[in-house]
């Protein structure tokens, strides 16, 4: 994956909320909100952006509509390629965690992992 | 207390393009609707604000997918017709300062002289390199004109912003606002700049055939200008050629005796707006281009009773006359839309 296609931390949180199954609007935040720890509260406003982007790049599609105590509903899917994106983008950000932590254990101000389980 | 914060949701979704509200409106209601606790009244600042960001992502990049084709949102289709006519006419008046320089002058980039204002309220004349690029920069627009044409929008967008920090600079009198046409490259700097996604496209079909001709008249005039400079002053003011050159020097639309050129300007202002009666979009952006071509002259002489010398005022009048006739085949050409679409709207069922 290219760095010009990496993906802002807000994009990537609403294709992982994708994974498990479809989710409407408001659902999408709230597993937003259950991944981060409470620390991204997406907006509507922003949500919406984001997804009119994501389904123009066919990262996600439209699964179902439904009515819900008389409010419109709809349901958005991760398709294949929105896999894809995220497997690698996921993969990536492993990758430069992983340098980061080695990095630092080796500056001393995290401890190596203990060998052979608890000491 | 959730139907008034309801009604106050929609009113806030109001902002949001037209089209975007109709496919998503409802849906955007529910999810604000969700989100919001038992007791709130009022929508959320921050939400309020992430719509606002979102209605401008919405006007100012193509509207998506619409039946496989990528479709300009009517913002954009404007913001692009706007950069298209307003670097046209701006292309014709910089070329034609540009041979007024070499027909006085002789030479390109030798100094012009510029009246400056001393501090005990006398004048004198000034030469600097800064003033003669004041004459021969604008023709710079001939250029800009061409990237749009074959949709080189990123480097028009330089080039316009270039020219519009240039055209802001050095303004001695607020005639002299008028004569440089600030208002007019500021406003089609700023079409150039919005004009966005679908909308940055290339010109195709027949409409390269005008944006050919306005290159090849402000290239065939300069081409003449500068081939016999001596000849060209002297020659006789009636022959096409010469009314040509008039017609390319928007300066010039004030002064009676060049009246002829606002009869011809007003009938190409008034073909664009008939060629595009289809849509508003070439209507309106043709009286966003007028008003800003005249509108500091006009508003100057008869509002602000700023003095002109080279002014009189016929030939406001006319310029006048040219933008409200243009405002009332934009406002026709609305109303007409507007009546259009009520006729195709399907009735809500039941």
């Amino acid at each position: 994956m290219s760095s010009s296609s990496s993906r802002t931390e807000q994009t990537f949180q609403i294709l992982t909320a994708l994974v498990d199954g479809p989710l409407h609007g408001y659902g999408i935040i709230q597993e937003v909100g259950r991944l981060s720890d409470g620390r991204t509260q997406l907006r509507v406003g922003t949500l919406y952006g984001a997804l009119d982007r994501l389904s123009g790049e066919g990262l996600l599609v439209l699964d179902r509509e439904e009515t819900v105590s008389g409010r419109l509903r709809r349901y958005y899917r991760l398709t294949d390629a929105g896999a894809r994106v995220l497997a690698e983008e996921a993969e990536r950000l492993s990758r430069q965690a992983s340098v980061a932590l080695e990095r630092l254990r080796r500056r001393g101000t995290i401890q190596r992992a203990p060998r052979g389980g608890m000491a | 207390m959730s139907e008034i914060l309801e009604r106050r949701y929609r009113r806030l979704l109001r902002m949001l393009p037209k089209h975007y509200r109709q496919s998503r409106g409802e849906e955007l209601l529910g999810a604000l609707m969700e989100g919001a606790g038992e007791q709130r009244r009022w929508p959320e600042a921050r939400e309020a604000l992430s719509l606002a960001g979102l209605s401008a992502r919405t006007r100012f990049r193509a509207a998506g997918a619409d039946g496989g084709e990528h479709r300009a949102s009517r913002f954009g289709e404007t913001a692009r017709a706007i950069a298209f006519l307003g670097a046209a006419v701006l292309a014709l008046n910089g070329v034609n300062e540009a041979v007024m320089v070499k027909l006085y002058r002789h030479t390109l980039f030798t100094g012009w002289p510029e009246p400056h204002r001393r501090k005990d309220n006398t004048w004198e004349l000034r030469y600097s390199v800064l003033t003669t690029l004041h004459r021969e920069l604008p023709a710079l627009w001939l250029l800009i004109f061409a990237l749009v044409t074959v949709g080189w929008w990123s480097a028009a967008r330089l080039l316009a912003l270039g020219e519009l920090v240039f055209a802001a600079t050095d303004l001695d009198t607020k005639a002299d606002m008028a004569r440089e046409q600030l208002l007019l490259v500021a406003v089609t700097t700023l079409a150039v700049l919005l004009a966005r996604g679908a909308a940055a496209r290339r010109v195709r079909g027949g409409w390269l055939v005008p944006a050919g001709g306005v290159a090849a008249v402000a290239l065939g005039v300069f081409a003449l200008a500068l081939r016999d400079p001596r000849t060209w002053v002297n020659s006789n003011p009636h022959r096409l050629g010469q009314r040509v050159f008039h017609v390319l020097w928007v300066g010039n639309w004030m002064v009676p005796d060049t009246r002829v050129a606002l009869v011809l300007t007003s009938a190409v202002f008034l073909v664009v707006a008939v060629l595009g009666w289809r849509s508003p979009v070439w209507p309106l952006a043709t009286t966003v281009v007028a008003f800003a071509t005249f509108g500091s002259l006009v508003v100057g002489r008869f509002v602000m009773q700023w003095d002109y010398t080279d002014m009189r005022e016929g030939g406001a009048s006319g310029a006048a006359a040219v933008v409200g006739g243009l405002l009332a085949v934009t406002l026709l050409a609305l109303i007409r839309e507007r009546r259009t679409q009520r006729s195709v709207e399907p009735t809500p069922a039941g």
